[in-house]
């Protein structure tokens, strides 16, 4: 069925981009979603001098939770355990797969209901559970039609972002028995309603992720619209929540502000329909919710980020997706161009950490560092400081590179290196460099008329006739 | 043995990068600064903020609760209304809305559920709180207030009393001490389900009720 | 044109990129400067900030072509820039670039001193542009460094809006990157393409005559697409624009692009 997406040839990222760019409907689709979601957040950002502080806020929470977190990690599991809750910790996605499988085969699980969760893609859980025959089926609205057509998100609020309504009318038809095609919205939701209810009934286990867990309390935040959120965590026996190690703060006071930069930033909604808040399983004298909960804790290459105080920072992210939403080079290329988990700005900056470098460096050249996304980051992670560094650790030779980031080094050409020297020597004396920049313009009709990537959309550049410094001394 | 082991793992490699503590941030700092307003504006703010997000917004008082609620089920045309033990413990209540349609009692654990999710056109329940900068309504999920009234029906009729409507998130888990326990489920809900998975466009009931009726109760 | 100071002395630093590619954007900065009643100096010895080693990973490379140009400005007399991204590069990242090294004083003092053109024309030296033009239509294209490394966005708009018989079209997606990013536009063609393309489209749908720019990256990015896909934009270096306008004078004469 679905492919692990996971692993993107240099090659391949270029052409995948490439295709989307020169797709219209895809460039108009993107444009519009962008759009729209750029807009929404805005009207939700009136005062900008409330925003900076309450940026001012949530970046304070996510440095402290980081700087604090091995023993916030302790403290929420003790209290998650003393809530009834079990806590696994996982260092790749196949342990997390492992444990997963684990839980699932000591209770005869065949049918499992996922809400929304990025980390059970990092994990390629679907994928996982297959192999060991469980059925995993996603409820969410968007990625139950990412699911259907055999894909993956494309966005990580918006999964379907990339597909139009008349092509998800199509692939209802075509793919749920007994439909027949209808473009209304409103009855395509109601389509996806009537079998996913089905499924919840069913279920065995309940899947989600998680936006926040609080260490004082042992409780897990989950924000959604649709309620599916809430279903996957209520109606199934067993709950299993899957998040990354980072997601934890110390306070539940941490989290009334987050969770107003994360809506706001993310859909421009106030808030969420949802905002959903399980410190337990159900205890004996209640009616409903999950007789067991647990959470795995997946590292993935998150304390690799977390060992460098620069890198650090990229663990501060709360998943608003604002950063994709407002980058030019996402709304031209969609997510699946990324070919990982992540897209946009924020799957730059994560995925070396994820993947290694060697399969994900281009990806961090891939931006004009324009600063759009770092502009409205909620929790102000220098997004395009942290893609120079990793465009330098992708360039450093190998034999001298530091052990920041599994991969590094791994761009890194002799021959490229030799003409960085070369320039860095020119440009470093300014002998040389007159000399050169005087033989450019004096010989400026043997300028190539074919510049690499520039002259594949743009007129060749020219030297001037005449040196702007020359000019000068001319008018004196 | 080894989940143990990863546990030391990720947690020896976080240890080894020796952050430096920081000081705790002042969350109460930022929401000091914030407007503060006497109750009834909250309430003003709350229902507008419901209206706004398509939540139905009936006001009414205690003592006129009773018929308040009749009237709506009936207009809309409800005939089975789920209710759990917070509800049935008000037998007045009950005793008036039999009369406009069938309660169904979810008062034992798992056995309702098909019913729920089959047969009935709405759940009722009660409130913990308000929420007016947002227009959120907080329940209480315990055992007097099952999670799914609110959750599988089409429709989720819910009662809040406005004398419990707090400025915002951060006041009402300050001043009631959230941080010394939670029950097992806190929902915020803040209009009826929807989604905008389809290309941007807004769409409701998507898994939850597609109508939201909020009761506001106000004695004034 | 008035300017409210007395005479005084700055460090022109003309970029590696106006020096070689677009000088008259250079010569009309420094005409504007000396007539808003400034003395300008422009040490020969200057060659580029180091940016494009910088934002391409060789920080290396970067270092020794920035240290280079730290020891160009002995006195203590601000720094001009035609140019939002190089004044980034010198303000925002020559901190960072030189932190815990030897230089790293001398990178901070530099970085202190530095002012876009348009910044300084208008938050130090105050000036007032009359216009002596024929009615006008515009468009301006702030560079990202510019918008968000410098105040150059209001201190263009503030230039520009005081030429009376100029009016500034607001393209559409106007604050979004033209898609130049220095060597991304190189090593990005396909993505690049995609983003220039439609800042083209849009400045040509907006309906200005010219289009106006504080760093020549974009400019060339702009203009030099517009050239290869159809029907060529004029563009203009912001200092360009200003002196022809109020002085009747320019160097542009718009061969270069």
């Amino acid at each position: 069925m679905s492919q692990p997406l996971n692993f993107v040839p240099v090659a391949e990222f270029r052409e995948r981009a490439r295709a989307v760019v020169s797709n219209p409907d895809l460039q108009k689709s993107l444009r519009g979603a962008m759009d729209f979601l750029q807009a929404k957040r805005t009207v939700q950002f009136p005062d900008d001098a409330e925003l900076q502080r309450l940026r001012d806020l949530g970046e304070a929470i996510r440095q402290y939770s980081l700087a604090h977190l091995p023993e916030l990690l302790v403290t929420l599991e003790a209290k998650l355990s003393a809530n009834g809750i079990h806590v696994h910790w996982a260092e790749t996605p196949e342990e997390a797969n492992a444990i997963f499988i684990d839980i699932a085969q000591r209770h005869q699980a065949r049918t499992v209901i996922k809400g929304k969760s990025m980390v059970s893609e990092e994990m390629e859980l679907n994928h996982a559970l297959q192999e060991v025959s469980i059925d995993a089926l996603e409820s969410d609205m968007g990625e139950y039609i990412v699911q259907l057509a055999d894909e993956k998100p494309s966005h990580i609020i918006m999964p379907a972002i990339h597909k139009t309504k008349a092509q998800i009318a199509e692939l209802f038809a075509e793919r749920i028995p007994g439909v027949h095609y209808t473009d209304s919205v409103d009855e395509l939701i109601q389509i996806g309603r009537k079998v996913l209810r089905e499924k919840f009934a069913a279920a065995d286990i309940g899947v989600s992720g998680v936006n926040f867990m609080v260490a004082e309390t042992g409780t897990l935040c989950l924000v959604e619209n649709e309620g599916n959120g809430r279903m996957s965590t209520t109606v199934p026996r067993i709950h299993i929540a899957i998040t990354g190690i980072e997601k934890v703060v110390e306070k539940l006071a941490h989290v009334p502000p987050l969770l107003s930069l994360l809506t706001r930033s993310a859909t421009g909604q106030a808030v969420t329909t949802y905002v959903n808040m399980i410190s337990s399983p159900r205890k004996p004298d209640e009616l409903d919710g999950p007789e067991e909960v647990h959470l795995i804790l997946l590292d993935n290459g998150r304390t690799q980020a977390y060992a460098d105080e620069q890198l650090r920072s990229t663990l501060q992210c709360i998943r608003c997706g604002a950063c994709m939403n407002h980058c030019p080079v996402y709304t031209r290329i969609g997510g699946h161009a990324y070919g990982t988990t992540y897209p946009g700005p924020i799957g730059k900056i994560i995925s070396p950490h994820l993947l290694g470098l060697a399969s994900t460096y281009e990806l961090a050249t891939a931006s004009t560092l324009c600063g759009a996304c770092a502009e409205v980051c909620p929790v102000r992670i220098p997004i395009p400081d942290l893609l120079i560094r990793l465009r330098t650790e992708a360039y450093t030779n190998p034999a001298t590179a530091s052990q920041a980031v599994r991969g590094a080094g791994s761009a890194y050409s002799s021959v490229a290196m030799a003409l960085w020297h070369a320039w860095a020597a020119t440009y470093r004396h300014p002998v040389l460099y007159r000399a050169f920049t005087w033989c450019a313009s004096r010989f400026r009709f043997l300028t190539p008329g074919k510049q690499g990537g520039w002259t594949v959309n743009h007129r060749a550049m020219q030297p001037a006739r005449r040196r702007f410094r020359d000019q000068l001394k001319d008018r004196a | 043995m080894s989940q143990m082991t990863a546990r030391d793992k990720i947690l020896g490699r976080l240890r080894a990068a020796d952050c430096k503590p920081l000081p705790m941030p002042d969350a109460a700092a930022f929401y000091a600064q914030r407007l503060h307003e006497d109750l009834p504006t909250r309430v003003e703010r709350l229902a507008l903020n419901l209206s706004n997000a398509m939540a139905e917004v009936h006001r009414t008082t205690t003592a006129e609760l009773p018929a308040a609620l009749a009237r709506v089920i009936r207009d809309k045309s409800l005939p089975t209304v789920a209710v759990g033990p917070e509800v049935l413990a008000r037998q007045s209540l009950c005793d008036q809305l039999q009369n406009v349609c069938a309660l169904l009692p979810v008062t034992t654990a798992h056995t309702e559920t098909p019913a729920l999710f089959n047969q009935v056109d709405a759940g009722l329940t009660l409130s913990h709180a308000a929420i007016a900068e947002t227009g959120t309504v907080v329940l209480w999920c315990d055992a007097q207030s099952p999670r799914l009234l609110s959750l599988v029906p089409p429709v989720h009729i819910v009662v809040v009393d406005t004398r419990r409507t707090f400025d915002t998130l951060f006041a009402l888990m300050h001043q009631e001490d959230w941080c010394n326990g939670l029950p097992t489920n806190v929902v915020l809900v803040s209009s009826p389900s929807k989604t905008a998975d389809i290309q941007q466009t807004l769409a409701y009931g998507a898994h939850g009720p597609k109508q939201l009726i909020v009761m506001l109760v106000e004695d004034r | 044109m008035t300017a409210s100071t007395e005479i005084r002395d700055v460090y022109f630093f003309c970029t590696c990129l106006v020096d070689l590619f677009v000088p008259e954007a250079g010569l009309d900065a420094v005409t504007l400067l000396e007539k808003s009643g400034v003395r300008v100096h422009f040490p020969e010895a200057q060659t580029c900030c180091g940016q494009p080693a910088y934002t391409s990973g060789q920080p290396e490379e970067a270092r020794g072509v920035a240290r280079q140009q730290l020891g160009l400005f002995p006195q203590p007399w601000p720094i001009v820039l035609p140019s939002g991204s190089c004044a980034g590069m010198m303000r925002h990242h020559y901190p960072t670039l030189f932190a815990g090294t030897a230089d790293q004083a001398r990178a901070e003092a530099v970085a202190n001193r530095v002012w876009e053109l348009s910044e300084f024309l208008v938050d130090v030296l105050g000036v007032q542009l009359a216009d002596q033009g024929a009615p006008t239509r515009v468009a301006l294209h702030t560079s990202c460094s510019a918008r968000r490394e410098t105040n150059a966005l209001r201190t263009t708009r503030a230039l520009l809006g005081q030429l009376e018989q100029v009016t500034l079209e607001i393209q559409d997606h106007e604050s979004e990157c033209c898609g130049f990013g220095g060597m991304f536009s190189v090593r990005h063609p396909e993505i690049s393409g995609g983003i220039v393309r439609d800042k083209v489209a849009a400045i040509r749908a907006c309906g200005a005559e010219t289009l106006i720019t504080g760093d020549c990256g974009c400019m060339l990015n702009i203009t030099g697409h517009a050239a290869k896909t159809g029907s060529a934009i004029p563009g203009k270096h912001l200092a360009s624009f200003l002196l022809e306008r109020s002085l009747g004078l320019s160097s542009d004469k718009g061969d270069a692009k």
